[in-house]
């Protein structure tokens, strides 16, 4: 973008400088990206394994350690998380230095970040994240889960997902969710919720953690550990052979 | 502009103005993660992701010719 010269007014300047500053509504955590690379990729690249992404980071931890007992999850663009991480670290050097014994909530906490991701975003600068906030009450063991997009938009439920997850997990989670569940049964239905996100996204990889907070136990994140996958199904070796005219 | 910089130096006005109008900031995000799923259970909740932080290809403009 070329620079207007000196003489413009401050009413153009202002206007240039909203001009550059103006971020894309897109919202591209997990699914867009799928189609634009599909759509946008020159026809010469689409035989080159990257199909304009690179799995750069394989060991990169999206679960948190929010607090003693709240955990963070986040999609979308990850130095935007690591910005927010920090955020959350001063907040817990806060709780520290009080030296009052009382903790932030996981609801608190929520509230937090989609009250700074919506002020980032009312900047037209926004922090591209949609972000998972779970916990339990320090003091009544009560669970909190929230999901919060990255134009600052929140809600709570028994069941969350992010991205392409918000279509493919939670459907199942409606099927078979109850908030009564056991914990083994809860692990049980992610992972399966998993295999169904990880088949059908091509942003994902076979690497997964689950991250728990109890009342007991406090924060547990887990190892990385791969899901068994199948990809044997005639549907998935010949994904042309009943669509006669495709490619 | 830093803080010890001489807010009455002639050149601050056109400095400010270099940093309004060339600088332009990263419009689109470039190390993404996508879904994260959770879940609450009884006593807890669980959340769940992948480890992947998947680089992105800068955009490329468009030509006209389809």
């Amino acid at each position: 973008m070329n620079a207007r010269p000196l003489s413009t007014s401050t009413s153009s300047q202002l206007s240039l400088w909203l001009s550059l500053s103006f971020h894309s509504p897109l919202f591209l955590s997990s699914s867009p990206p799928l189609f634009h690379s599909t759509l946008h990729s020159p026809p010469s690249a689409r035989n080159t394994g990257s199909y304009g992404s690179t799995k750069r980071y394989k060991s990169f931890p999206r679960l948190t350690k929010a607090n003693e007992t709240t955990l963070v999850g986040a999609g979308g663009e990850l130095s935007d998380f690591q910005y927010l991480q920090d955020l959350l670290d001063e907040l817990n050097a806060d709780d520290f230095c009080a030296d009052d014994g009382l903790r932030r909530t996981p609801a608190s906490l929520c509230s937090y970040l989609t009250r700074v991701l919506y002020n980032r975003r009312s900047k037209f600068d926004p922090l591209w994240n949609s972000l998972v906030v779970g916990g339990v009450d320090p003091a009544d063991g009560t669970p909190f889960l929230g999901a919060v997009s990255m134009l600052g938009v929140k809600y709570e439920d028994g069941h969350v997902a992010t991205g392409f997850g918000a279509h493919l997990a939670r459907p199942l989670f409606r099927e078979k969710h109850s908030k009564s569940m056991s914990r083994a049964d809860a692990e049980a239905l992610l992972r399966e919720a998993l295999a169904v996100c990880y088949y059908r996204d091509k942003q994902s990889i076979n690497k997964f953690q689950i991250a728990v907070s109890t009342k007991e136990g406090g924060i547990e994140v887990g190892e990385p550990f791969a899901l068994a996958t199948e990809w044997g199904y005639g549907a998935f070796v010949h994904p042309s052979a009943h669509a006669v005219g495709t490619w | 502009m830093r803080a010890d910089q001489n807010l009455t130096h002639p050149f601050v006005f056109f400095d400010l103005f270099l940093s309004l109008s060339l600088s332009t900031r990263n419009r689109y995000p470039y190390v993404t993660g996508t879904s994260v799923l959770g879940l609450v259970f009884d006593g807890g909740v669980m959340l769940a992701s992948d480890t992947l932080g998947k680089e992105r290809k800068k955009k490329k403009k468009r030509k006209s010719k389809t």
